[in-house]
């Protein structure tokens, strides 16, 4: 059925807006896992510095 | 273990917002209609979503207009689907155009706004049937709240993406009471405190950014909507950027740390003054609780959307201030091993 504000292209507004939850979810996910591999690397770094320094 | 209990808090909230927020039922709604635009004085029918009508369902009344509006003579429903017939005269002076569309079931008003436009046939000029039901007030109030027009499932994101400039916040807050103990106390900790602290709510900024722009452009039709809110948060990510390349900018640690405590004392209050004070200044803001309002009254008056989002500020909180203390005592180490 046409709705005015549902039928058109934009996949996130599937399932009556609920995909945009997803999408909201899985940036904030992302963003929480891109910070772990930052900090990953930066105390990499540090565990190296220390076998330098013994 | 007792000194751990607030990761443990964050996590077991988190657990209880994530599904809770996601798998809680929207209450029955209007989702859609099939026509945009008909003809007064003509019969038309019109097939209307009803989203999530559960097996009780039980239509009364469909009203086409506001305070004053045109009946269905007819309603009938079935399965998701409910049509109405409409036959609107609206008279010699009836003013044309956008009309509201209302539902009520179950003893409740649901609302579509904006729904149809009604349009005037030569044929109409006798008088016109519109009929007063209720007020505008009484119209407004009786919306059911979860399933919001426009919104609709999107509203899950008030216990993700709000949270993000809560935790934000929060994080600047403790910032800058760590730049002032500084200022008292010059010990270089306070000062890895505070930019530990402000780097990770530049990241919960950045992600309260980038939901907010997906969300509103599903809500709003635009990615980054006219809005003093967002304009004001732009500056204000702009300041915290400045407070990154002004800390690269100096070797010295003890100028390093004074400085920042200094430009973050300033920064803070002018940034909760852009995102804050100045779109409820403004007047004219899509975001809840600006211009007018206070609070978030106008948003969650529904008693289980309270119950989910005030633990997922807290869970979301906590977890940031998790991140930044391992930020913190990764950056504590490194100093410790120059």
């Amino acid at each position: 059925m046409a709705s005015p504000l549902l039928a058109d292209n934009n996949p996130m507004r599937g399932n009556a807006k609920f995909n945009v939850v997803a999408v909201v979810l899985i940036i904030i996910f992302a963003g929480v896992v891109g910070y772990l591999i930052y900090l990953d690397k930066k105390i990499t770094r540090l565990e190296k510095e220390k076998e330098k320094l013994s | 273990m007792m000194k751990h209990w607030w990761k443990i808090a964050s996590v077991i909230l988190l657990l209880v917002v994530l599904p809770g927020g996601l798998l809680v039922p929207l209450k029955t709604g209007i989702t859609g209609v099939d026509k945009l635009n008909i003809a007064s004085d003509t019969t038309s029918i019109l097939r209307i979503d009803i989203y999530n009508p559960g097996e009780a369902f039980k239509p009364e009344k469909a009203l086409l207009g506001g305070k004053y509006g045109f009946l269905a003579s007819e309603i009938s429903y079935d399965t998701g689907v409910l049509t109405a017939m409409f036959n609107p005269k609206l008279g010699k002076n009836g003013p044309e155009g956008m009309s509201n569309l209302y539902v009520l079931a179950n003893g409740q008003w649901m609302a579509f706004p904006s729904a149809v436009s009604i349009t005037r046939s030569a044929s109409d000029t006798g008088s016109s049937n519109a009929v007063m039901v209720g007020t505008d007030e009484e119209v407004s109030t009786a919306i059911t709240f979860p399933n919001r027009p426009i919104l609709n499932e999107s509203i899950r994101n008030l216990f993700y993406h709000v949270p993000m400039w809560f935790s934000m916040i929060f994080l600047l807050l403790v910032a800058a009471v760590y730049s002032i103990k500084y200022l008292i106390n010059p010990n270089l900790l306070f000062d890895m405190r505070s930019d530990a602290l402000i780097r990770v709510a530049i990241l919960a900024g950045f992600l309260g950014c980038a939901t907010g722009s997906v969300w509103a452009s599903v809500t709003w039709d635009s990615w980054w909507p006219r809005d003093p809110k967002l304009n004001g948060v732009a500056i204000g990510m702009l300041m915290y950027g400045a407070y990154l390349l002004l800390r690269s900018g100096i070797a010295d640690d003890y100028q390093k740390a004074r400085i920042s405590a200094v430009y973050n004392l300033f920064v803070f209050p002018i940034f909760i003054a852009l995102i804050v004070i100045m779109p409820k200044l403004s007047g004219d803001s899509l975001h809840p609780g600006a211009g007018g309002t206070v609070g978030f009254n106008q948003y969650d008056l529904d008693n289980t959307m309270r119950l989910f989002f005030y633990p997922a500020i807290l869970g979301w909180i906590l977890l940031c201030l998790w991140l930044a203390s391992l930020l913190y005592r990764s950056n504590k180490l490194r100093n410790y091993s120059h």
